[in-house]
């Protein structure tokens, strides 16, 4: 036997107590876990947005168009070091449900300005020489089974083709990896040159400018440059930094943070309360037998130590599987949503704050009950209902 | 037989606080507690039996006068200081046996241990040892909701003696039992005194009990009194 024996023993002799509590714990650090994973991967897309981008939308909204023109214009600003721009293609794949992230671009300038798009040397030249073809993200090829060479349709849900239908022939000649975890690889990126010339409407406008500065302490000046380029014109622009952009997209969701943050504390407030409540009653109930503990001669450190070990044990009984779950829920969602929320992993930080909170509870719901099982005074406890 | 000092006792005083009335219940006791002694305790409820009991084994101090230990003075001794005396020299058997309800009779006897740095083998040695005096080694997996009372007094008992302290307390040991039982409990305790040479004061309402003791004290008034049983 072992002073830890004793401490589980004691957690055992009250089973379904006990387990409702570590129930209780356990659901709250799923909730804890999903949430903030999904919270992280809805920032990550701000967080990844490079330091020195902008974004060049129409002033009235980013859905409407500008002229293909503007590319060939912007490119000629002082202080600009690489301009792409991108077309919403509305793609899925065979069904609408398949649906795909597609841009159409113009590819080399969008390669270099997407540099955290890593794609193999020869596969990039292949794509870049065939107008037909296709740079898919490996997540995206993963799921389809795409692999280089293979043909593939693309739909659209807003664009006709004239040759009639709403279907492109595409062949896949390249696939990118992501510089980091959380970077997208679900997009589909096709030649605007390709789709320009076969689509039925909506000629010559792209949809809008990506723009990287030489330096991100100019991004402000060059940001105003564009914007009064374009100024009492058919199609005037506004300019953005890609996180602002990014920011701006989000907060037309909601601000789902909020709610999440709200959550997950009433969550966890409710668990401290719970938690703090009955461990407190428990201890209680266990005076007489702390004052024989006492008697024998276990020293208060000890005693105060057995208490604290109780809480951080249920804590982590609950804690640490509701994380394993958490994890299990998110990977399954990400092939659900993956599509919709790039970056949707459990990221080691929530892992971390999630153990930190764990201690932080077991020390919040242990302390007080350790602290009076200190204080306990041993005559008057085992004079108690002899 | 040895007649060296387990206990010293000088001009003790011990006044209990309630609220805004002071009892008082040793005024000025002096008296010595000799090794291997057997003593029973006997005197009205209320006199300071147990009181006496607990500043005996360190759980509660006097207002005044000191207590040695052999030579080691310990009514001055820190709270932490007489948790480790306990520990090292005293044993304590309650009226209700106070065992740990979620553990086996073993594990119950096996608690004072726990405080220890012997390797597993003496453990288990004398675990099973004190079991072995008690005579209850056949139920050493039990629980205590599945003992009698008599047995749950001799695992309390077992526990007491595993570390093997100088002394052993016992209040009412055999306040809950039956005659029969009680007889069984008092004829270990006598055993360990006898043959072990345990220093045991025992408190009781019991005259059948006191007889089992080398010498019967009776506490009235804050003195204690010898007095021949007939
Ligand atoms: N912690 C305490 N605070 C205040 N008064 C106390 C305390 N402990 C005991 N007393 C009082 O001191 C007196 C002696 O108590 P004690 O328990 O020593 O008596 P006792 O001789 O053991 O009695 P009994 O035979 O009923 O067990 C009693 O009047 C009791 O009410
Ligand atoms: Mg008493």
């Amino acid at each position: 036997m072992t002073i830890f024996y004793l401490v589980k023993k004691n957690l055992l002799s009250h089973k379904i107590r006990s387990f409702l509590l570590v129930l209780c714990i356990f659901v709250a650090f799923i909730v804890y876990g999903v949430l903030k994973s999904f919270e992280q991967a809805m920032h990550s897309g701000i967080e990844l947005s490079g330091t020195n981008r902008l974004v060049t939308v129409n002033r009235i909204n980013f859905t409407q168009p500008l002229p293909y023109a503007y590319y060939n214009r912007v490119a000629n600003i002082e202080g600009i070091k690489n301009v792409t721009f991108a077309k919403w293609f509305g793609g899925y794949y065979q069904e609408p449900k398949n649906f795909l992230t597609t841009f159409a671009v113009e590819p080399s300038s969008w390669l270099n300005v997407f540099k955290e798009f890593i794609v193999k040397p020869e596969e990039k030249r292949a794509f870049l020489k065939d107008k037909k073809g296709v740079l898919v993200g490996r997540n995206i090829a993963n799921k389809h089974h795409w692999s280089i060479g293979d043909n593939v349709p693309i739909s659209s849900n807003i664009y006709s083709n004239k040759k009639g239908g709403h279907t492109w022939d595409f062949t896949v000649r390249a696939i990118y990896d992501g510089e980091k975890e959380q970077t997208d690889t679900n997009q589909v990126i096709i030649h605007y040159e390709y789709f320009n010339l076969s689509k039925t409407f909506g000629k010559d406008f792209i949809g809008w400018l990506v723009v990287l500065t030489k330096d991100a302490n100019l991004n402000e000046v060059i940001a105003k440059r564009i914007d009064s380029l374009f100024n009492n014109s058919a199609y005037e622009t506004r300019t953005a930094t890609e996180s602002a952009f990014n920011k701006a997209f989000i907060e037309q969701i909601g601000n789902i943070s909020l709610i999440i943050q709200s959550v997950v504390s009433v969550a966890f407030l409710t668990i401290l309360m719970v938690v703090g409540n009955t461990m407190y009653l428990a201890v209680g109930e266990r005076t007489k037998e702390l004052a024989v503990l006492k008697t024998i001669g276990f020293n208060n450190r000890l005693i105060f130590n057995m208490i604290m070990s109780e809480s951080l044990l249920l804590t982590v009984a609950g804690g640490i599987p509701a994380i394993i779950c958490a994890y299990g829920i998110i990977n399954a969602l990400n092939l659900v949503v993956g599509g919709f929320l790039p970056g949707l992993l459990m990221p080691m930080n929530v892992v971390f704050t999630s153990i930190l909170w764990m201690i932080l509870l077991s020390v919040l719901t242990g302390i007080f009950p350790a602290y009076n099982a200190v204080k306990l005074n041993i005559i008057t406890a085992l004079h108690k209902n002899q | 037989m040895t007649t060296e000092n387990l206990i010293t006792i000088k001009n003790l005083k011990k006044t209990h606080i309630k609220g805004k009335q002071a009892l008082n219940i040793f005024h000025d006791l002096n008296m010595h507690i000799q090794t291997g002694n057997f003593i029973a305790i006997m005197g009205p409820s209320g006199s300071g039996k147990t009181t006496m009991l607990n500043m005996l084994g360190g759980i509660d101090k006097p207002t005044s006068g000191e207590i040695y230990f052999k030579e080691d003075r310990i009514d001055n001794l820190s709270e932490n200081e007489l948790t480790q005396f306990r520990a090292m020299h005293v044993g304590f058997i309650f009226q209700f046996y106070n065992l740990m309800p979620m553990l086996t009779a073993y594990n119950n006897v096996e608690l004072p241990l726990l405080l220890t740095d012997l390797s597993k083998e003496d453990k288990i040695k004398k675990i099973k040892t004190a079991l072995e005096i008690v005579n209850l080694s056949d139920r050493e997996s039990h629980y205590p909701r599945e003992l009698s009372g008599g047995q749950m007094q001799r695992v309390a008992i077992a526990r007491a003696i595993v570390s093997n302290p100088d002394i052993l307390l016992c209040d009412e040991p055999t306040g809950d039992l039956d005659r029969e039982t009680a007889n069984e409990i008092l004829g270990v305790l006598k055993l360990l005194n006898e043959e072990l040479n345990k220093t045991i004061i025992m408190v009781t309402h019991d005259p059948e009990a006191a007889r089992y003791s080398k010498l019967t004290l009776h506490l009235d008034k804050g003195e204690f009194n010898q007095k021949e049983l007939s």
